[in-house]
């Protein structure tokens, strides 16, 4: 019986040590995580039509807004960006296609997709990076095709989900 | 006993590492787009704006057709409206009569009738609907007729059409 009960101490002292070390690792690597972030800026993501020549070309608005990554644990980082949202006033939403972004400059320099990218509801592919930097903004503009006239004044809002995946 | 608890523990860690692998980051950014009323009409003249009348256009008028031509683009329905600047005609030359009225111009959308006699008060001359000039509709042309029969005197007349694009 005395024996029994020892082995018992034993047990739960084991036990507790190691749920210890488990909680210990979980917080390390939460920590790690906390500095593996997307932080997105909007600095001119809006566009006002209100003349023909606006509703008939193509409205950029330069470094719309930033990109900050912050990749620590992998230096291999993806960004994908896909409209998640779209709703109007009008109750006619706009067509996700009708944005595309593109990649104007970054810092630190990196060797970064430039390539102009149309949206859509499913993620697109923005950026692959391999950099030895860890802390990487990007900036963006904003494009909007011609709107045309088949679109009722009112106002167009869209949301933009951006992912930051690591490997 | 010992070696089971291992095992549920390496699994444990196992399980609480792998959250440090594969991991995605989220942001987003809410663009706005306002589409304000945007309005534009383009007209075409087709033929002289003079008239020069002779015997034959005092007894019967003298109809242009295809005067001008309008080509609309608009975000809404519109309707372009025809008026007079002025009740009468500016008129010039000994023999002129200060009093001709506008209502001796009447313009109507080609194919349609009757002429709409001007005078200073918008009348209606075509509607449409949203679009560019390219769908149905937003693209016509207007009939002019011109007909003051003897009641004015020979002289120059003046008259100031005004076109106005509203939305419906």
């Amino acid at each position: 019986m005395c024996h029994t009960g020892i082995n018992t101490s034993r047990l739960l002292f084991r036990n507790i040590i190691m749920l210890l070390i488990c909680t210990t690792a979980a917080g390390v690597i939460r920590a790690q995580n906390n500095s593996n972030n997307l932080t997105l800026t909007a600095i001119n993501t809006g566009f006002t039509l209100n003349n023909v020549s606006a509703i008939e070309t193509q409205q950029i608005n330069p470094n719309a807004f930033q990109i900050v990554v912050n990749s620590r644990s992998s230096n291999l980082f993806s960004v994908r960006a896909r409209v998640s949202a779209s709703t109007s006033s009008t109750g006619t939403p706009f067509p996700a296609s009708m944005l595309s972004l593109r990649c104007n400059s970054t810092s630190p320099p990196v060797t970064a997709n430039t390539n102009t990218i149309t949206l859509s509801n499913t993620d697109q592919l923005l950026q692959q990076i391999n950099s030895t930097k860890n802390n990487v903004t990007f900036n963006y503009d904003l494009l909007l095709d011609p709107v045309g006239y088949n679109y009722a004044p009112g106002n167009y809002n869209l949301t933009i989900l951006f992912t930051m995946t690591q490997p | 006993m010992i070696m089971k608890n291992s095992r549920l523990y390496i699994v444990l860690l196992s399980l609480v590492s792998t959250k440090g692998m594969g991991q995605s980051f989220n942001g987003t950014i809410n663009p706005v787009i306002s589409i304000q009323s945007v309005m534009a009409v383009s007209i075409t003249n087709n033929a002289s704006s003079t008239i020069n009348f002779t015997n034959a256009q005092y007894a019967s008028g003298y109809t242009i057709s295809n005067f001008n031509t309008f080509n609309i683009k608009s975000n809404q329905p519109w309707r372009l409206s025809v008026s007079a600047a002025t009740p009468n005609f500016s008129a010039s030359g000994s023999y002129a009569s200060n009093n001709m009225p506008a209502s001796v111009i009447g313009v109507v959308k080609s194919g349609q009738s009757p002429f709409k006699q001007l005078s200073s008060t918008d009348q209606v001359l075509a509607t449409g609907n949203r679009g560019n000039a390219g769908i149905s509709g937003n693209s016509f042309n207007m009939d002019l007729m011109a007909n003051p029969g003897y009641a004015y005197g020979p002289g120059i007349y003046t008259l100031t059409i005004v076109y106005t694009l509203s939305a419906q």
